[in-house]
């Protein structure tokens, strides 16, 4: 556990440290600090289903983000983000890691803690919103620490990803069980739709006893605007241990004017358990980097649940 | 995998703290967005305006109090970016001459309001200030596809910070999104005299 600690800082001494020892042969710029702040009313609660409104900072973000530069242009890429969470009482790197951008972007290695290249989440990460993707249900995994490559060939992006599983182990056993996760997508304009697989080993705790559990997964997501209206989409199939799991969510956002959006979300599951959800919500920008969140949730797995949470969420930027 | 900070740390006083940290930030902390509007799947759409494109280097360049007041002097109105971010980026185009990088010209992207939203703009210019290229980054607007419309964009094609962006007289708005032409022109313009007066080749990086 101290691990993640010690890798939070370590991560942060590094990219500051940048400041002062730039890479060979490179151009290093200023270094880009930002931050958010994301504050919930709400009756959710993680791990079990819903209670009393409760009042909490359910996450706090730190980012530092560097860039160095050789003759021909962005090279490096180093970034450190620190999240506190649950009324600043955890710590937790989120994404912690140094990429070699290579000519015109065609391809990168990455190196770190990083979100994994796999459906909807590779391009559209949902931590801090309060209707959500499917990966925590479907993948139970979100980010992981390894290489990536990562890039373009004309119309496709594609991604691979080495890791070593041990980011999300209920259990923190002392193998390290890779985890391959690739991803495919076509690309054109606002619109792409993506191929993802991943398979991993891991001990899960859901029962008596812990079962090692080799778990594949397979996925095609897409994303499209029609005007106001934004579109995301995913399908995951796959099996744990040769059983059948699936699920699929849907993401749809549509602008009423410049400052106000109404979110959907609907989301079914076969995983370790089985149910499906509902979300509705509106988002107000306050101001440039102030949002004011709200949404009513429907979850049904052995009984219906209704939730509903108000956020207010406030992020930064400033180069240093 | 999480750490407890400390075993004994009540709930309430946790948020109390988290409370106040929040309060302290959201009323006290500038709203520095330095993004404005970020440039994004940079590599694909660069080559689109600059196909002899080798690679990009993204310049950092501060907002002062002068160089503000010399851009609102030349557009004629105030603009809220220095309060807004109090920074704004470049992306110098490398490209290869003999074999050598040279600088073959500079992408800019800016965001402007819109009906739904805002309106993400992208621009390449030359050395010389002249638009390359202009593109439509991203639009909510109900008619983006006559916003995104060769027949719309091209019309910027060639034009410098000295010439008319008048919707309507200088340029044809797009059928059907008259207001969301005349915001893609405002910010196109905003952005060449941006370009003229910040972009000197003294940037964070250079």
């Amino acid at each position: 556990m101290r691990t993640e600690v010690i890798a939070c800082w370590l991560g942060i001494a590094a990219v500051l440290g940048g400041l002062t020892v730039p890479l060979p042969s490179a151009y290093a710029q200023g270094l880009q600090v930002s931050g958010g702040l994301d504050g919930r009313l709400t009756t959710e609660r993680e791990g079990r289903e819903t209670g009393p409104f409760r009042p909490q900072l359910t996450g706090a973000f730190l980012n530092l983000r560097k860039v160095w530069s050789d003759e021909f242009g962005d090279r490096w890429i180093g970034v450190a983000q620190a999240d506190f969470d649950d009324n600043l009482r955890r710590v937790r790197p989120y994404q912690l890691y140094l990429q070699y951008k290579g000519p015109l972007g065609k391809w990168n290695l990455r190196g770190g803690h990083y979100l994994l290249p796999f459906g909807l989440l590779a391009t559209y990460d949902t931590e801090r919103l309060v209707l959500q993707g499917l990966e925590k249900r479907s993948l139970g995994i979100r980010k992981d620490t390894g290489m990536q490559a990562f890039g373009r060939y004309g119309s496709w992006d594609y991604a691979v990803s080495l890791s070593d599983g041990l980011s999300d182990v209920r259990f923190a056993d002392s193998r390290a069980n890779p985890v391959l996760t690739a991803r495919v997508a076509y690309v054109a304009g606002d619109a792409q739709l993506g191929f993802s697989a991943l398979a991993r080993r891991v001990l899960l705790d859901s029962g008596p006893r812990p079962v090692d559990v080799r778990e594949r997964r397979f996925a095609v997501d897409a994303t499209k605007s029609f005007g106001p209206l934004t579109v995301r989409a995913e399908g995951v199939g796959g099996t744990d241990n040769g059983r059948a799991r699936g699920g699929g969510v849907f993401l749809g956002d549509y602008a009423l004017n410049p400052k106000l959006d109404l979110n959907t979300r609907y989301a079914f599951w076969n995983t370790h358990d089985a149910g499906h959800g509902a979300g509705l919500g509106l988002t107000y920008q306050i101001r440039q980097g102030l949002f004011f969140r709200t949404a009513g949730t429907y979850q049904s797995r052995r009984d219906d649940h209704y939730g509903f949470t108000v956020q207010l969420y406030y992020e930064f930027s400033k180069l240093l | 995998m999480a750490l407890r900070f400390s075993s004994t740390t009540s709930s309430a006083s946790c948020f109390s703290r988290a409370l106040l940290v929040f309060l302290a930030l959201v009323l006290f902390a500038a709203p520095a967005l330095a993004d404005v509007c970020v440039w994004r799947d940079p590599e694909r759409t660069m080559q689109r305006i600059f196909p002899a494109a080798r690679d990009y280097k993204t310049i950092t360049v501060k907002f002062t109090p002068e160089n503000a007041r010399a851009i609102e002097k030349q557009l004629g109105f105030s603009i809220e970016e220095p309060a807004q971010g109090g920074e704004f980026n470049f992306y110098d185009i490398i490209g290869a001459v003999g074999g050598k990088p040279r600088k073959i010209g500079t992408v800019i992207a800016l965001a402007g309001k819109g009906e739904y939203g805002v309106i993400e703009v992208v621009i390449g210019v030359d050395d010389a200030g002249k638009i390359l290229g202009a593109y439509i980054q991203r639009s909510r607007e109900r008619a983006t596809k006559a916003l995104e419309s060769p027949g719309f964009l091209d019309q910027f094609n060639g034009k410098t910070s000295a010439s008319s962006f008048d919707v309507g007289s200088a340029i044809k708005p797009a059928a059907g999104a008259e207001a969301a032409s005349r915001t893609v022109a405002v910010v196109i313009r905003k952005m060449l005299v941006f370009n003229q007066v910040l972009n000197k080749g003294d940037g964070m990086n250079v």
